[in-house]
């Protein structure tokens, strides 16, 4: 085969062939005689002949089995970038911008070119030639076109940009500077940035329609960014009005002039004016010398000039827009009251200068919109506000209803509605001032509207009518302000109002309690002046009696006058001393002297002291006393004529409010574990009397309570206190018939003779678990049941 | 006889209070009834019975006014005093329009003695006279 090969190169021929098959044969045979390079150029259609037509992809891909080296040069394009990547996996393959001519040189032997080729299909006519000369030249031009060319890599990566070859061009065409700027305006897909040197500046370019190509680019769906910075004045206003309009996604920023303009458009294409004319009326006139590059470093370049520009003039802007707002059409306050409301993600402060403030903002759906966001959005929502009954009313119902009936009609478990209420607990929060008590009003109390939402934007609104129920009529000049050290100073005003009103709360609070401890106190002194003065009334006038008829008195007469006096001046010993007793244990000075005490010694004591009352009454009265029987006597630590004091005052009462014919008053003792399993005594006094009142019962233990007007009304306040000082209850019954009451009355055999039920006092005492000493034990034994017939 | 005795009408719940005050108007000169049971007074109430009540005000069941008032439906002409212990419904009567009519001097407060006591009644029962 080699040697056939080297005989036919040796005969120097040239020769055209026709016809496919002629052409592939030709084709095939060259091909296979190549033993080292092959360096081919063709068109854009060359690689999908060589890769696409079967014949000749089968030699081109047997070059690489056999290791030869190929060069190729095309012009790589999209159409053709399939064979391309084809090709450079058996080539050298590089890209030259419109490359003609079709022709490969084997080995520096021989030459093959096509004048025609079609895509895919075998070459019509080919020319052939071994002729050293031919080679030489057409290797010359091979070589030129390979060192013009480019790698196929490079140009992959162009053409998967979609960029354009990079280029950096000086225009000092007007013309064609203009013509650039309007082709880039309309090429835009992604994103353009303009910078504007002057306001006229785009009143020129939207001469040139570069603005409407702007806005139909931003009205793209695919678009992304489009931004502007120009000086904004009256004279661009019309064309800034027309873009906010119809595209409102273009942002335009107001920005300083400068002596440029600049032009980035997609991220790939720079354009670069000057501006020599700021007055002029048409670009070409305005500009100087232009630059317009593709180059990523320039474009690059241009683009973070622009992004500076552009974020200090957005800080710009924005420090100008935090600056504070006057608002004066009450529509536009109302629809920002509402939208900061709306707005907030995380605290909302607000001050109501008054009741009719708080009605009207309720009146326009505020009061609910807060409502709204401390439950749905979990905003925390403070008010400061006057209030006065409605409005109580109204914030109880924010407070404890509201949103429950949804929670019902859904049928919410309990634990979602407890959820609910603790949300509402912890982030609604209101606290009144009381501009009535202020002692003025001015001073006291805002006279503006100030919500604040999100501690960064402040809204305070004046009011020109207060007496208006309409929200819209009442609101005078607000002012708005998003800038730091305005809305702080909002801030601490709320704040300052909001600490002073819960101190106004305290303060309320302790001057309610003392003006209740005020009035109780007076009215003590007031009954127990009454009762102080009365038996003091009856001894007086007898003694007067008696010191003017002093030789004329009888005996029986001396007698009854004797006994009337003693009674008397007992009355008054016992309340001078009950008074005493209320006064010590109101300032808290009531000494306990404890000692370890047999509670059934107390008890038949205070039993003898009342006898001496029944005799009194001179009633057949029948007392009876059931101890505990369940162990030894029942060992107190307790202050021994205190413990006396309330068990004559209980035996006392009971004598007497039972009737003195028949009526029967028990005492009885019970051991009882408490909760706690500590061992505690029952003591229980009953009566067979009218049982007490419904309208005494919740009185009982207050001072001054009692009915009687026999007794000092303190007993039971007394005894109250004194059980509890001993760590005991007290408590107050109407018996009851069934067996089901508390202790069930008493003696399972005692009859009722006075037929009403009774009442029965019950008070307890811890029991001490120590032995007394046995020179202590006195008195009947735990056995001894006493009963005195009276 | 210089003068017909005066007619007095005790009401006062502390029993020793009007058992001791009938005891002084009887020996001074007064035909005194008295009642510690204000219900009681009240029944056996008759016109031109009195020339005078002396009423407490604390009272269960009715209070010294209200008495007053009910025995005035009775007898248009009888005088009244009110004898009382408390200094709290004194202030208060005074205060309360519909017993502002009643003079200063109509109320005596307990305890007061029998020297004082009486002059103060025989100045009731001859001043208006």
């Amino acid at each position: 085969m080699s040697s056939e090969a080297d005989n036919t190169s040796s005969t120097r021929t040239t020769e055209v062939l026709y016809g496919a098959d002629n052409t592939t044969d030709k084709l095939l045979q060259v091909f296979n005689k190549i033993k080292s390079n092959f360096d081919a150029c063709g068109d854009s259609t060359a690689p999908s002949v060589c890769m696409g037509f079967e014949p000749l992809r089968n030699a081109y891909l047997d070059f690489k089995r056999r290791g030869i080296n190929v060069r190729f040069i095309t012009e790589m394009n999209a159409s053709n970038i399939s064979y391309c990547k084809e090709l450079m996996k058996i080539s050298e393959l590089r890209h030259l911008d419109g490359i003609k001519g079709n022709f490969g040189i084997c080995d520096q032997k021989e030459f093959v070119a096509a004048a025609t080729i079609k895509e895919q299909q075998a070459v019509p006519q080919l020319i052939y030639s071994n002729v050293k000369e031919i080679i030489e030249q057409q290797e010359f031009i091979f070589e030129s076109f390979w060192t013009r060319a480019i790698p196929a890599k490079q140009r992959i990566r162009e053409m998967e940009d979609a960029t354009e070859p990079e280029f950096y061009e000086v225009i000092s065409d007007h013309e064609k500077a203009s013509q650039v700027l309007v082709d880039l305006a309309k090429s835009v897909k992604k994103e353009a940035f303009f910078l504007l040197p002057n306001d006229k500046s785009m009143v020129r370019i939207d001469r040139l329609g570069v603005i409407d190509y702007l806005i139909k680019a931003a009205q793209k769906d695919s678009i992304g960014s489009i931004r502007i910075i120009c000086p904004i004045s009256e004279v661009n206003s019309e064309i800034i009005k027309k873009v906010t309009e119809n595209a409102p996604n273009i942002i335009i920023l107001n920005g300083n002039n400068s002596p440029y303009g600049m032009y980035i458009v997609d991220n790939q294409r720079a354009f670069r004016a000057e501006l020599k004319e700021p007055e002029a009326e048409t670009f070409s006139e305005a500009i100087g010398f232009s630059v317009y590059s593709t180059r990523r470093n320039t474009v690059d370049f241009f683009k973070s000039v622009f992004e500076l520009l552009w974020n200090e003039r957005k800080l710009n802007e924005d420090l100008k827009k935090a600056a504070t707002e006057v608002i004066q059409n009450p529509h536009r306050i109302l629809e920002l009251f509402i939208n900061m409301i709306k707005l907030a993600n995380q605290e909302i402060l607000l001050v109501l200068p008054t009741t009719n403030a708080f009605l009207r903002e309720d009146r326009v759906g505020i009061i609910k919109l807060l409502n709204d966001a401390a439950m749905e959005r979990n905003l925390i929502v403070r008010i400061v506000t006057p209030t006065n009954e409605i409005i109580e009313k109204r914030i109880q119902r924010i407070l404890v209803s509201e949103g429950k009936e949804v929670e019902e009609e859904r049928g919410e478990l309990l634990a979602v509605q407890e959820e609910r209420e603790e949300r509402k607990r912890k982030n609604f929060d209101v606290r009144r001032i009381d501009i009535t008590t202020s002692p003025s009003e001015k001073i006291a109390v805002t006279t503006v509207t100030i919500l604040v939402a999100d501690k960064k934007e402040s809204l305070v609104i004046e009011k020109i009518d207060d007496s208006t129920e309409n929200f819209v009529e009442a609101a005078g000049l607000a002012t708005y302000s998003n800038s730091k050290p305005t809305v702080m100073s909002y801030v601490s005003i709320f704040e300052i109002l909001w600490n002073q009103a819960e101190l106004y709360l305290h303060i309320k609070e302790a001057h309610e309690k003392l003006k209740v401890q005020d009035r109780m106190q007076k009215e003590f002194i007031n009954v127990a002046a009454h009762e102080l003065r009365t038996p003091i009334q009856p001894i007086l006038g007898l003694l007067g009696l008696l010191r003017s008829k002093k030789d004329d008195i009888n005996k029986q007469d001396l007698n009854i006058s004797l006994n009337l006096l003693m009674r008397n001046a007992q009355r008054l010993k016992r309340l001078s001393e009950d008074i005493l007793d209320v006064t010590k244990i109101e300032s808290q000075s009531l000494k306990l002297n404890k000692e370890l005490i047999n509670l059934n010694d107390v008890i038949l004591n205070a039993i003898q002291d009342s006898r001496n009352q029944v005799a009194k009454n001179r009633g057949n009265i029948k007392m009876v006393y059931k101890p505990d029987l369940s162990g030894h006597g029942i060992i107190v630590e307790a202050d021994r004529n205190r413990l006396n004091q309330v068990i004559y005052n209980l035996l006392s009462n009971a004598i007497k409010f039972t009737e003195k014919e028949g009526g029967i008053v028990s005492i009885r003792t019970e051991k009882k574990k408490t909760r706690d399993n500590d061992d505690e005594v029952i003591v229980s006094v009953k009566d067979s009397g009218p049982g007490i009142s419904s309208e005494m019962f919740p009185r009982l233990f207050e001072k001054f309570a009692s009915k009687s007007f026999q007794g000092t009304g303190l007993g039971l306040f007394i005894s109250k206190n004194i059980v509890e000082a001993h760590g005991g209850k007290i408590w107050g019954e109407n018996n009851i018939r069934n067996e089901n009451s508390h202790i069930a009355n008493h003696g399972e055999d005692i009859e009722e003779k006075g037929g009403g039920r009774g009442a029965c006092f019950y008070f307890t005492l811890p029991i001490a678990n120590e032995q007394l000493e046995p020179k202590e034990r006195k008195g009947p034994n735990a056995e001894a049941v006493a009963v005195d017939d009276l | 006889m210089r003068n017909k005795k005066k007619r007095v009408l005790i009401v006062d719940d502390e029993p020793d209070v009007t058992l001791v005050l009938k005891q002084v108007l009887d020996e001074n000169g007064f035909d005194a009834d008295s009642y510690d049971d204000p219900r009681l007074a009240l029944n056996n109430f008759k016109a031109n019975m009195y020339d005078l009540l002396l009423l407490d005000i604390k009272m269960p069941d009715i209070n010294g006014l209200d008495l007053y008032q009910e025995m005035r439906k009775i007898d248009d002409k009888v005088k009244v005093c009110f004898l009382t212990a408390s200094e709290m419904f004194y202030e208060k009567f005074r205060k309360e329009e519909s017993y502002s009519k009643f003079d200063k001097e109509l109320f005596i407060a307990k305890p007061i003695e029998n020297e004082e006591l009486l002059d103060h009644l025989n100045k009731v029962i001859n001043n208006s006279k």
